[in-house]
């Protein structure tokens, strides 16, 4: 077993979701190890021709043996910098969804938190203010775990500790990967959540919605007391969060670990692309097999000579 | 009849030459027995000495003032640099000697060394003293030679076979015994034996070749000597021929086959995968329509040619038959017959990185028969063998050892003695980690102020080198410290990239639009440096970018080959360890944490057990 199929049975112990499960059993059974070890053999057969250049230059190799390197390399960086773009919602489906909840104080923020998950999670209170730090709860949303904070009311804080509240609410909202605004019915937006909403894709709720007045255009009108609007609040999120994580069953790069690994990869053979050299060519080529290396485990110098006598009639 | 002396060497092939040559510099009274004299400096394959990898090897053996490189300037017949249109790193120099000439240098060399003495004898025995070291020689004449350290350097002669179609006898060369005696004591030392072959091709008469129907290759003019302490080659030079098989020679290779000793099932040792027999290629690679062949004089009045490339132990006719189908060679009267060699070789994870037998105190190994092959692995491991056995003797228990980070040849005794060997061991720069560092160029760069520190190195080079080293600092230092803004370097005629970023004389050398004229009229100084010390500034400002990205990796590994493994280490006795971890450590023994790490199969999980174990140890990590 290697370094990502053990992963996968972690993963897999600790599998809170179908998606989860099904993810972690891809990986546990394999899946990335079989990619990265296609990319791996590849790789050292690109290896040992450039060895082979440079080792055995007076033995009768094929004329064009440099060009067929040459686009080896970038056919192969191709599809590794394809996966590392298409494959990206293997680490959401592992490491949860963050949602943050912003919006001016006293809109209702944390009681909007308690409905969605169903318990008191966060203190409620008419005062403005009352929620300072971030408060946390968890829910699973398409079968994806998801995180929602709750955080500090956007305001010029009245004090120190509340100005801090404030900051980290929007370092929060910069952060996550679903920002939840909170704008009141019976209240214009404020320009705080506005300026939020004008950087950032929003999910915008109108709170309040059962005390009436009229609701901001394409938010949902939604009340915390009643219940109003919750229903539609949830399938939009659940539409979210799924395309965020597509469930096409092939994403494979679950760990910040797989996705660094490939990126090196890439940028050794980039290296490899540029080198004027054929031995600083092989280097790159080499370091990259390292960096490849690192997902599944290494690639030793012998593997590389037994592909050169493989492949070539070499010796005298 | 009882005499003594500090090391005997045992062998006068090129690692016993150069075993005993080093030994002597060390001041050991040394010996060296061979069966016959005039067989010292014997080239039993090929007439070539150096080439890509290997030449790293032979330079190295020169920076620690061995005698390989100097014997092949004064024999060389035809000098070429391999890979010459590549960087420096991967440059390999080569000669092709006249066979005669090299025996005779290797001699001239040795009888010049002080202290050293050569004798005529067959060693018949090993005796060893009451701590199982090993104390005497005896050899067949009925000497008792006893010695501080023994070097032996069987090369094939260890129940070596001959196989040439049907007929097999044992051989240790053709024309010379087997030693089994030798064989026969090493094996009751309880020394772990494998089995390996290798093969010959046929000799021919070259005045029988039509030189006119080959291409002809010349050698590099000027010849590019292989020793640093050669200025210029004077011996004269021959051009080789290049010619190949033809489908003929291939359909009557395929019809004997089954007479064909490796196909068989006579020969059951492996044999080196780059440097098959002509029936494997043909066997292996059946869509190639040629194979090339390289025919090297063996010397200026010596008829004999090597007809690199085919080598072969099929029957006489059928090699008769093969050489009559190649172009060039159809008039051809075959000297010598090809044939196979089937050897015993001690596993080299017996030994220590000093090349000392771990359970045998002073008794040293080195060459063919640690399951090498080749000619300069062989020099090179037979110079550190000799260093280690003089030191030994004078009663030193510190090892002299190169690191893989310094030397191929420190790769070389690390692959053999951390992964032992599947196939005769071959060097290729491919082994060396730090390729771009381990340059042929450089090596007495790196290694000659090593030498001087072993007592390997004499006088004469201790001088030139410290003076050339001393040039080479100064010019890098200075090649460092100037720099030159692009506007004043477009003023000099050198065309780069306008973005107002002064660069270092280094980095420019690096440029690819770096032409000589523009460089040397906005450094001037550069015209009067030596072209030797020049071609280092040029490499070092080629590689630097490259090294220096490398160089905490380079630190970090470079304290991992030096943090010890104590000799008598339990690994049972390390928690985290499984038992297969445990058994393929305990087989190879590696004598670093860094060796530990290149042992097959030995995950990192297991190295971070042993690194814990040792840090908690206090192995002091120097």
């Amino acid at each position: 077993m290697d370094l990502t199929a053990a992963e996968g049975v972690i993963d897999l112990i600790e599998a809170e979701t179908a998606a989860q499960a099904r993810q972690a059993l891809r990986l546990a059974g394999g899946g990335l190890a079989s990619l990265v070890q296609g990319w791996a053999e590849r790789l050292t057969a690109l290896l040992a021709r450039q060895e082979a250049l440079i080792e055995f230059e007076d033995e009768d190799l094929p004329g064009s043996l440099d060009a067929a390197i040459e686009s080896g390399v970038t056919e192969l960086a191709e599809q590794i910098a394809i996966r590392l773009v298409t494959d990206n919602g293997a680490e959401r489906i592992r490491d949860g969804l963050d949602i943050a909840i912003l919006g001016a104080p006293n809109a209702g923020k944390s009681s909007l938190l308690n409905a969605l998950v169903g318990r008191e999670a966060a203190i409620v209170s008419a005062r403005a203010g009352t929620t300072r730090d971030i408060v946390e709860s968890r829910l699973i949303l398409a079968g994806l775990p998801a995180v929602l904070a709750d955080t500090a009311g956007l305001r010029e804080a009245g004090d120190e500790i509340e100005a801090e509240g404030v900051r980290r609410a929007l370092h929060r909202g910069e952060a996550a990967d679903i920002v939840l605004a909170v704008l009141v019915c019976e209240a214009s937006p404020d320009p705080a959540t506005l300026a939020l909403m004008a950087r950032r894709p929003c999910v915008v709720v109108a709170n309040k919605a059962d005390l009436g007045g009229p609701v901001p255009d394409g938010a949902i009108p939604v009340s915390a007391v009643t219940g109003q609007g919750l229903d539609l609040l949830r399938a939009r999120l659940q539409a979210e969060a799924a395309l965020l994580a597509p469930s096409t069953g092939a994403a494979l790069l679950s760990r910040p670990r797989h996705r660094a690994a490939l990126r090196d990869t890439l940028a050794q053979l980039g290296e490899a692309q540029a080198a004027l050299l054929p031995e600083l060519r092989a280097d790159a080529l080499r370091e990259a097999l390292r960096a490849l290396g690192r997902l599944t485990g290494r690639v030793g110098a012998e593997d590389i000579l037994d592909r050169i006598f493989a492949e070539f009639c070499i010796g005298k | 009849m009882t005499f003594g002396f500090d090391v005997v060497v045992v062998g006068g092939g090129h690692a016993g030459a150069e075993a005993a040559a080093a030994a002597a510099r060390c001041g050991a009274r040394t010996l060296l027995l061979t069966h016959r004299l005039d067989t010292l400096g014997e080239m039993s394959c090929n007439p070539a000495i150096g080439g890509v990898g290997k030449g790293h090897l032979v330079r190295e053996v020169d920076a620690l003032d061995g005698i390989m490189a100097r014997a092949a300037d004064a024999a060389g017949i035809h000098f070429k640099v391999l890979n010459r249109s590549k960087g420096p790193a991967v440059r390999g120099p080569r000669a092709q000697a006249d066979r005669r000439l090299y025996r005779e240098a290797v001699r001239g060399l040795l009888q010049a060394t002080p202290h050293l003495s050569i004798r005529e004898a067959m060693v018949e025995g090993l005796e060893r003293g009451r701590d199982g070291g090993i104390d005497a020689v005896l050899t067949a004449d009925g000497a008792r030679i006893s010695c501080g350290a023994v070097v032996v350097t069987a090369g094939t002669f260890l129940r070596g076979e001959i196989h040439l179609g049907p007929e097999r006898h044992p051989a240790g060369r053709h024309g010379d015994p087997a030693s089994v005696g030798l064989a026969l004591s090493l094996a009751g030392l309880g020394l772990p034996v494998r089995r390996l072959k290798t093969g010959t091709p046929p000799r021919l008469d070259g005045r029988t070749i039509d030189w006119a129907a080959v291409e002809a290759q010349p050698g590099d003019d000027p010849a590019e000597p292989l020793s640093w302490l050669t200025d210029r080659i004077t011996t004269p030079q021959l051009s080789c021929g290049i010619t190949a098989t033809t489908p003929r020679t291939h359909a009557i290779i395929r019809t004997n086959l089954d007479r064909a000793p490796i196909h068989s099932g006579q020969i059951q040792g492996p044999g080196p995968r780059y440097c098959p027999s002509i029936e494997d290629k043909v066997v292996r690679f059946a869509e190639r329509q040629r194979h090339q062949i390289f025919l090297e004089p063996e010397g200026l009045d010596d008829p004999t040619v090597y007809p690199n490339g085919i080598s072969t132990s099929l029957p006489r006719d059928v090699q008769d038959a093969v050489i009559a189908s190649i172009p060039g060679l159809e008039h051809a009267r075959i000297l010598r017959h090809g044939y196979a060699i089937e050897y015993d070789h001690l596993d080299p994870r017996a030994l220590r990185a000093s090349l000392e037998v771990r359970d045998v105190p002073r008794l040293f190994l080195a060459g063919q028969v640690n399951g090498t092959t080749g000619y300069e692995e062989a020099a090179a491991q037979g110079l550190l063998a000799g260093v280690n056995a003089a030191h030994r003797a004078s009663g030193s228990t510190e090892p002299r050892l190169l690191l893989r980070t310094q030397a191929y040849a420190g790769v070389l005794v690390d692959d053999l003695t951390t992964q032992g060997v599947s196939e005769p061991y071959r060097m290729l720069t491919a082994r060396a980690e730090h390729r771009l560092r381990l340059r042929a160029d450089n090596a007495h760069l790196r290694l000659t102020d090593i030498g001087i520190a072993w007592g390997c190195v004499g006088q004469e080079r201790a001088a030139r080198h410290g003076a050339f080293a001393g040039a080479v600092a100064t010019a890098l230092a200075r090649a460092r410290a100037e720099v030159a803004t692009p506007a004043a370097l477009a003023a000099a005629g050198l065309p780069i990239n306008q973005d107002g970023i002064p660069r270092s004389l280094l980095e420019i050398i690096a440029l690819p639009a770096a032409a000589t004229p523009a460089l040397e009229t906005a450094f001037p100084w550069l015209r009067d440096l030596p072209p030797g010390v020049r071609a280092q500034l040029e490499a070092e400002a080629l590689y630097a970018p490259y090294l220096s990205r490398q160089a905490s990796e380079f630190a970090a590994l470079e304290r991992e080959e030096r943090l010890p493994i104590p000799d008598q280490i339990d690994f049972a006795a390390i928690a985290g360890l499984s038992t297969e971890m445990r058994q393929r450590l305990e087989a190879a023994r590696p004598a670093t944490l860094g060796s530990a790490g290149r042992v097959p199969g030995v995950t990192p999980a297991a190295l971070v057990a042993l690194a814990g174990h040792l840090r908690r140890a206090g192995a002091p990590a120097r």
